[in-house]
């Protein structure tokens, strides 16, 4: 066995993450529940779906541009949990949901959530496949798929979720120019500030991964949330630790976290 | 229903488990276990692959039997010419015909490259929207905005000298540290979601 460059602080780190994941599990169980502020963006999800029932037109939904198979497949996991609500409220409200995809491997996985969305609420047969459409692996071909349909199909909202590269302006520059209600929410730091710019609602970084957890239906989700808190308070810690070390000299946390 | 969602999770947990160990340390069974689920997952995108064609046919075929004017026409002509046409030549005549490099050199590449170009009008437009200065915050962004723009211009560094080391200190200390804290929020919140999902914690993707 041949540890990689940094696996043993990754492997102990995991671990670590991985007990106090469960003692959050176990502690939320026995009924302590945390704080945890309000996330505007969820809030705007109801609205923009009511707002596509009043207009009767479609919400348009994606779940950005990364698979399941990258480094930032968790964006994309992510994006399909909170899927799942959006797909719930369109069929509450009656509302037409169409979904864009890039990759080949989420195309199914959304169908299928979308899906059984509809069927969970009773509305199948307002569930149309051809709504859930795959265009293309290329950037651009998808980019201009997505613009297609918020243009041809007079969408009320676009929701993107995920991972998104240079195609993002473009989703939220013709979602503006139509007048939808934009919701964005992404971890791709170069994305963040056009989302900001032409969206009423986005979901900065961790709040995404927030998002889904909120979302879903287990209230044990809201355990995760609560081991995001403490690993980022003990993260910014060990960083404090580590500038004061490397302040006076010594580089021992970059020994520690190369090991 | 619920069996199935079991199922899917215990699969999942079994094919993650060996190669998120894998990323750990170089363990001869557990390595080869890993790379052997990873080949499965290709095979899994290429049939993925053929759904998503599956799709984009439905799709344009519904859309050709739904057309309401004669213009409504070209749009899903054209794609399903252009798929099934690249479909049949490759399988009929191998990925080296000189129609795939036509239809790469001529038609794919000019089209990516307007895509790409055309960002530099959205940019435009979404940088106007951003600098209207409607409350602080706004009128932040304006004033960084605008030194970092003169900066990485050489018109810039004659108005002020210094320009640049501002624009530096900007990108460097204000972008940077923000930029960083959301880099960690978010891998925390990747490595909470995967973690999830990785044990069944997180079911909702499963049952819609």
């Amino acid at each position: 066995m041949v540890p990689r460059d940094g696996g043993i602080f990754a492997f102990f780190a995991f671990l670590i993450l991985a007990t106090v994941l469960f003692w959050c599990y176990r502690k939320v169980k026995a009924g302590y529940k945390p704080y945890f502020r309000q996330i505007p963006a969820l809030k705007g999800l109801e609205e923009a779906i009511g707002r596509a029932a009043e207009m009767g037109r479609p919400v348009h939904f994606t779940p950005g541009s990364d698979g399941f198979d990258s480094g930032t497949a968790g964006m994309t996991l992510a994006a399909t949990i909170c899927l799942a609500h959006i797909a719930k409220l369109c069929a509450q409200y009656d509302v037409r949901l169409l979904v864009s995809n890039r990759r080949p491997a989420v195309q199914p996985l959304t169908e299928e959530i979308v899906r059984q969305a509809f069927l969970a609420e009773g509305k199948i047969e307002n569930f149309r496949p051809t709504d859930i459409r795959f265009f293309s692996d290329d950037q651009f071909a998808y980019a201009s798929g997505v613009v297609g349909v918020i243009s041809g199909e007079q969408t009320a909202s676009n929701i993107m979720l995920g991972g998104f590269y240079a195609e993002s302006l473009m989703f939220a520059e013709a979602g503006a120019t139509y007048g939808n209600i934009q919701i964005a929410g992404t971890a791709s730091t170069a994305q963040i500030p056009f989302f900001v710019t032409t969206c009423d609602y986005v979901l900065i970084g961790e709040e995404l991964f927030a998002a889904a957890a909120v979302l879903s239906v287990d209230p044990a989700q809201v355990s995760t949330l609560m081991m995001q808190d403490i690993i980022r308070i003990a993260l910014v810690c060990l960083i404090a630790i580590g500038a004061l070390a490397a302040t006076f000299g010594s580089d021992v946390i970059r020994q520690l976290i190369l090991k | 229903m619920h069996d199935l969602n079991t199922l899917i999770v215990i699969v999942g947990l079994v094919a993650g488990v060996p190669i998120l160990l894998s990323s750990f340390a170089e363990i001869p069974v557990i390595s080869d276990l890993a790379q052997e689920f990873q080949r499965w997952g290709i095979i899994l995108a290429g049939f993925s692959t053929f759904l998503g064609v599956l799709n984009l046919t439905f799709v344009n075929a519904n859309a050709l039997r739904r057309r309401k004017q004669a213009g409504q026409v070209i749009e899903p002509v054209v794609v399903l010419v252009m798929l099934w046409g690249l479909v049949l030549i490759g399988v009929f005549f191998g990925q080296t015909h000189p129609a795939y490099d036509f239809v790469f050199e001529n038609v794919l590449k000019p089209l990516s490259a307007s895509g790409f170009s055309m960002l530099a009008f959205f940019i435009a437009s979404a940088a106007y929207r951003a600098f209207r200065v409607r409350n602080v915050d706004a009128a932040i962004l304006l004033v960084c905005g605008c030194l970092v723009m003169l900066a990485n211009i050489p018109f810039g560094e004659l108005i002020w000298s210094d320009l640049p080391v501002v624009s530096d200190w900007i990108m460097r200390i204000i972008n940077g540290s923000a930029m960083k804290g959301i880099v960690i929020g978010g891998a925390i919140g990747a490595i909470a979601t995967a973690l999830k999902v990785l044990v069944g914690v997180e079911r909702s993707h499963l049952r819609g």
